[in-house]
C-alpha cells in the first residue's frame, strides 16, 4: 500500500507540475490607471472596475490595478503617468486628453488603452486601425455637437443667439467652434463663442455672453468644464440660459438637458481592450471603439424653472427625464 | 519456499495478464467510446449554438425589419401634417430599436424626404436622389432590401435594411450590427472554440477578433466556408492557420448569412486527458490487486498442498497413523480425506500382511522342526544339523568308536510260527524300548537290518567313554528283554556283541540317506554278537581294554570268529561296584 501511495503522489506531482506548464507562471498582469476623478467617489472608475470584473479578472488575484488619481488637477497628470510606469505596468489606462498626453510623454512602448471623447482623430492616426502603442474607447462627444444644437433648438424653439462655452486646452475646439456657425446657420441661429482657460473665469465669461444678448448655452464637453458641471448649471439658470450639454450627469446636477454617451458605458467597454490587449492582442490591430449608444436625458424641473414648456414630441425622444 | 517461483509467477502472470487486458481493454473502447462521444456531444452543442446564433440574428434582423414595417402610415391630407407625423413614427422606431441610428423615407420617385438619426442633425425635403440606389429599387419593387455590411468611420459594422413605406415610397433604415457581433463574441465553447459570420461571398461580417473583419477579410479558402452547405451540421474543418477544427454551421436564410462556430481538434484530445488518467490509475490499482489476489491465492493453495506433500511423505515413511488436518472444504479437503484414507489402508493391509507373514514363519518353523526331528530320528544330531546347514556331511573317519550288534536267536523259527503283523509289532516295541536304551546311554543307533540292531558310541562327536556306553547299552538292552519276558506271551533272547576300533562315519544316498559306518571294525563287531551267547554281552579284546576298569568281565579265551581266525573273547558280567 505504501508503494502505491509513493506511486499516486508522484502521478499528482506529475499532474500539477504539468499544468503549471501549461499556464504561464508569470507574475499576475499589472494595470496603471491614470483618473482624473478622486479616489473618493469615481463612478465610471468602479464601472471599470466592474467591467473587469465581468471578465472574470479579480483584482489582487489575476489583476494588479495601480489607480492615480489626478482629482481635476490636470496638471499633476505628467508627473503621475511618470510615476505609473516606473511602476513597470504591462498596460495604462488613461482618460481625458490631458491624461492621453501625460501618457504618451511618458511611453512609448506600454500599451495604451483611452478612455477620450474628443477626436479620437487627434491622438491616433487612425480610429479602425490605431498604429503605436494605443488604442480605446470614444465617445464620439464632439461629433454629436451638431445634433446637440438641433435638439436644443427642438426644446427651446424660440432662441436665437447661443453661447457656446469651451476650452481653449483643446486645439481642436477652435475648429469645431467655427464648423458649427454652418450648422447654426441651418438652424436658425447665431453662435456666440465663449473661450475660457480655467474654471474661474466661466462666471464672468458668461456674464458677458448674457451682456451680449445669448439666449442659450451649448456647452463643449471638455474635463474641465465637466469638473465645472455645478456652477455652469447654476450660472445657465440664473441667467435663464437654455442650455444642453454632453454628459447626463450636468443634468443631473440641474441642466436642461444632454445627449451623448454613457459614460459608465463607455469606461466598462474600456475593460474588455484592456482585457483584449493583456491576452496578447496588439493595441494598432485593436480598432478604437465608438460609442454607439447615446441618450437624450431632459430635467423637467429645470424647464419648469425657467418657463419653458418641452413638446410631448421631444419628451417622446428623451431616454431619461428627471422630473 | 521452491513453491513460490513455480505457483505463484505462473498465477500472477496468469491473474495479472487477465486483470490488465480486461482493464487496458476497457479502458481503449471507454476511451475511444469517449472520443467519440466527446466529438459527437461537441458537436451537438456546437450545431445548436450555431443553430442558436443563427436564429437569434436572424430573429434580430426580421425585428427590426418588421419594426420598420410597423412605422404607421400617416393620415391627414395635409403634407406638411403628414410629414411629422411620419417624423413621429420614426423617432419611435428610433427609441423602440436601439440599433437603427438612422431612418430615412424616401418618395416614390427616389428623392430623400426625411432623415431622423441619432448622429447627425434631421434632414427634411433634402430631395437627394436616391433612385439609383439599390435600397430604394428593390424596396419599391416590393421586396425587403438587405444590404451589404459596411463600416461607420472603418469601425461600426452598419447595414441597410429597406422595404415599402406605408404611403408610398421606402423606408430605409441604418442598422448597426453591433449586436451580431455580441451574439457571436459571447459564443465560448470550449477554451479555443469561437464563432464567425461569412456572408454568401464567404466574406467575414463578425467575428470576435475584429481586426480580421476590417481587414476584409474572405475566408472561402477554408474547406468548410467553401464547401457552404445549406443544410446545418458539423465537420472537420480548418482554421486560418490550417489546424484542424471540428466545424459546425447554420446558415441564415433571410440573409444569407452563415454562423460558424468551431473548436480546435486538439482540444477534443484534452477531454480525454482525464479518462485516460483514469484508466492508468485504474490499471495500476489493478495490478497491485491482482498481485496481491495471485499471492493470496497461491499461499491459500500451496499451505494445504505443503500439507498434503507432509502428510503424504509421512505416511510413505510409514507413519500410517498420522492424519491430515485440513478444514478448507474444498476439494484440498476432500484430497486430504483420500490421503487419511490411504493410511489407514495401508495400515489394515499392512497389518493382515505382518499377520500371515508371522503365520507363515511359525508353519514354517514348525515345518522345519519337524523335519528336523525326522532328520535327528534318522541321522545323528550333529550329521543332521551339519546336512541341514550345508546341504551334506562330510564322511569323517573316528579312530575310536564302540559298536554295538543285537541279534535275535531263534528268530528265524519265530518268523515261521509267527503272524508278520504280530511279528512286526513285537519287534517294533522291542526296537524301541532299544531306541530309548540307546539314547538314555548316550549311543547312536545306526540301523536295524532285520531282526538285528546296530549302535555305536563316539560317534560323530568322539567321546572317551564310548566303551562303558555301549556295555551300559548291551546290559541293559539284555535286561529290558529278561523283564520283558517275564510277561511278555512271546519269549525273545539275544546275543549282544560289542566291539571298538576305527571306522569310516557318513551319509550315503540321495534320497532315504541313512547314516551309516564302515569298516573291519562293524564286521568284528558283528562276529562278537554272533560269537556270543545269549542273554550276554560278548565284547573283544579291544573293548576289554576300555571298560575292563568299570566292569567286571569273564575271560571266554580264544573264540573262532567267522572270516577273522581266532579272537580273545569276553563276557561282560556286571559293572565294577566300588
Amino acid at each position: 500500500m505504501n508503494r502505491r501511495d509513493t506511486f499516486l503522489a508522484v502521478l499528482a506531482l506529475a499532474a500539477v507540475s504539468l499544468a503549471a506548464m501549461a499556464q504561464p507562471v508569470a507574475g499576475v498582469p499589472r494595470v496603471g490607471f491614470l483618473a482624473n476623478g478622486s479616489a473618493k467617489a469615481s463612478p465610471s472608475v468602479d464601472a471599470f472596475r466592474k467591467g473587469l470584473r465581468d471578465l472574470g479578472y479579480i483584482e489582487g488575484e489575476n489583476i494588479a490595478l495601480e489607480i492615480r488619481w489626478a482629482a481635476g488637477r490636470f496638471e499633476s497628470m505628467p508627473e503621475l503617468a511618470l510615476e505609473l510606469v516606473r511602476w513597470r505596468p504591462d498596460l495604462l489606462v488613461a482618460v481625458v486628453p490631458q491624461g492621453l498626453r501625460a501618457v504618451r510623454a511618458a511611453t512609448k512602448s506600454i500599451p495604451v488603452v483611452v478612455i477620450a471623447c474628443d477626436p479620437a482623430e487627434s491622438v491616433v492616426e487612425n480610429i479602425a486601425r490605431p498604429s503605436g502603442n494605443i488604442t480605446g474607447v470614444t465617445c464620439m462627444a464632439s461629433d454629436l455637437t451638431p445634433k446637440r444644437l438641433q435638439l436644443l433648438k427642438e426644446a427651446a424653439p424660440k432662441i436665437h443667439r447661443v453661447a457656446v462655452l469651451y476650452n481653449s486646452f483643446d486645439p481642436n475646439k477652435a475648429e469645431e467652434v467655427r464648423q458649427m456657425h454652418d450648422v447654426a446657420r441651418t438652424l436658425g441661429l447665431s453662435l456666440l463663442p465663449v473661450e475660457i482657460r480655467d474654471a474661474g473665469a466661466i462666471e464672468s465669461a458668461l456674464a458677458g455672453a448674457v451682456r451680449a444678448r445669448a439666449d442659450a448655452l451649448l456647452v463643449l464637453n471638455d474635463p474641465l468644464l465637466y469638473q465645472a458641471r455645478r456652477s455652469i448649471v447654476e450660472l445657465a439658470a440664473k441667467h435663464r440660459l437654455p442650455a444642453t450639454y454632453a454628459f447626463r450627469e450636468y443634468v443631473e446636477a440641474g441642466g436642461l438637458m444632454s445627449y451623448g454617451t454613457m459614460q459608465n458605458d463607455l469606461f466598462r467597454r474600456a475593460a474588455s481592450h484592456v482585457s483584449k490587449v493583456l491576452k496578447g492582442a496588439k493595441p494598432a490591430e485593436l480598432p478604437v471603439e465608438q460609442a454607439t449608444l447615446f441618450e437624450l436625458v431632459v430635467n423637467l424641473k429645470t424647464a419648469r424653472a425657467m418657463g419653458l414648456a418641452i413638446s410631448p414630441t421631444f419628451l417622446m425622444r428623451a431616454d431619461s427625464v428627471i422630473e | 519456499m521452491k513453491y513460490r517461483w513455480l505457483l505463484f509467477p505462473k498465477y500472477a502472470t496468469l491473474i495479472i495478464s487477465l486483470v490488465a487486458g480486461m482493464l487496458v481493454a476497457s479502458s481503449v473502447f471507454s476511451i475511444l467510446f469517449s472520443y467519440r462521444e466527446t466529438q459527437e456531444h461537441l458537436a451537438t452543442l456546437q450545431n445548436e449554438k450555431a443553430g442558436g446564433a443563427a436564429a437569434r440574428i436572424e430573429q434580430y434582423i426580421l425585428d427590426i425589419e418588421r419594426q420598420i414595417g410597423w412605422t404607421a402610415l400617416p393620415g391627414g391630407d395635409d403634407d406638411r401634417d403628414r410629414m411629422e407625423r411620419r417624423r413621429i413614427e420614426y423617432l419611435k422606431l428610433l427609441r423602440q430599436v436601439p440599433a437603427i441610428t438612422e431612418v430615412a423615407w424616401i418618395d416614390a420617385s427616389g428623392r430623400e424626404q426625411l432623415h431622423v438619426s441619432r448622429l447627425t442633425m434631421d434632414r427634411q425635403r433634402s430631395g437627394i436622389d436616391l433612385s439609383r440606389q439599390e435600397k430604394f429599387v428593390q424596396a419599391s419593387a416590393g421586396k425587403t432590401h438587405y444590404g451589404t455590411v459596411h463600416f461607420l468611420k472603418d469601425t461600426e459594422p452598419y447595414m441597410t435594411i429597406s422595404r415599402p413605406a406605408q404611403g408610398g415610397g421606402v423606408t430605409a433604415a441604418e442598422v448597426n450590427l453591433k449586436f451580431v457581433w455580441d451574439v457571436v463574441s459571447r459564443i465560448k465553447v470550449g477554451k479555443a472554440g469561437l464563432a464567425y459570420v461569412v456572408d454568401a461571398g464567404g466574406s467575414l461580417i463578425a467575428h470576435p477578433d475584429i481586426s480580421l473583419v476590417l481587414k476584409k477579410s474572405n475566408l472561402m479558402t477554408l474547406p468548410q466556408v467553401s464547401t457552404m452547405s445549406k443544410e446545418p451540421g458539423a465537420s472537420i474543418g480548418r482554421d486560418r492557420f490550417d489546424q484542424e477544427v471540428l466545424s459546425a454551421h447554420a446558415p441564415i436564410p433571410t440573409l444569407n448569412w452563415m454562423v460558424f462556430v468551431e473548436t480546435p481538434r486538439s482540444e477534443m484530445f484534452e477531454a480525454l486527458y482525464a479518462p485516460m488518467l483514469r484508466a492508468a490509475l485504474l490499471l495500476i490499482a489493478g495490478l497491485v490487486i491482482s498481485i496481491v489476489a495471485a499471492y493470496l491465492l497461491v499461499r491459500a493453495l500451496v499451505r494445504p498442498l505443503l500439507a498434503l506433500q507432509e502428510g503424504a511423505a509421512r505416511i510413505g515413511a510409514g507413519e500410517f497413523d498420522r492424519r491430515i488436518e485440513m478444514n478448507t472444504g474444498d476439494e484440498l479437503d476432500d484430497l486430504a480425506g483420500q490421503f487419511n484414507q490411504m493410511g489407514a489402508d495401508l495400515k489394515a493391509s499392512y497389518a493382515g500382511l505382518e499377520r500371515k507373514v508371522a503365520e507363515r514363519t511359525l508353519e514354517l518353523q514348525h515345518e522345519q522342526l519337524r523335519t528336523k526331528e525326522l532328520l535327528h530320528n534318522i541321522l545323528p544330531v550333529e550329521i543332521a544339523e551339519e546336512l541341514s546347514a550345508t546341504g551334506g556331511a562330510r564322511s569323517a573317519r573316528h579312530e575310536s568308536v564302540t559298536i554295538l550288534f543285537t541279534d535275535f536267536s531263534g528268530f528265524t523259527q519265530a518268523v515261521s510260527t509267527m503272524p508278520a503283523d504280530r511279528m512286526v509289532a513285537e519287534l517294533n516295541e522291542i526296537f524301541a524300548a532299544f531306541d530309548d536304551i540307546t539314547d538314555e546311554c548316550g549311543v547312536e543307533k545306526i540301523k536295524t537290518i532285520g531282526d538285528a540292531y546296530m549302535a555305536a558310541a563316539g560317534l560323530p562327536r568322539p567321546c572317551a567313554d564310548h566303551g562303558q556306553r555301549c556295555i551300559r547299552a548291551g546290559l541293559r538292552m539284555v535286561a529290558y528283554l529278561e523283564h520283558r519276558n517275564r510277561s511278555a506271551a512271546f519269549k525273545w533272547s539275544i546275543r549282544v556283541g560289542v566291539h571298538s576300533g576305527p571306522v569310516v562315519a557318513g551319509v550315503v544316498g540321495k534320497r532315504k540317506y541313512a547314516f551309516d559306518i564302515w569298516g573291519d571294525t562293524v564286521n568284528v563287531a558283528s562276529r562278537m554278537e554272533s560269537a556270543g551267547e545269549v542273554g550276554r554281552v560278548n565284547i573283544s579284546a579291544y573293548t576289554y581294554d576300555l571298560i575292563q576298569k568299570d566292569f567286571e568281565c569273564e575271560y571266554r579265551g580264544k573264540v573262532s570268529a567267522k572270516g577273522k581266525g581266532e579272537i580273545d573273547m569276553y563276557f561282560v558280567k556286571e559293572p565294577r561296584s566300588d
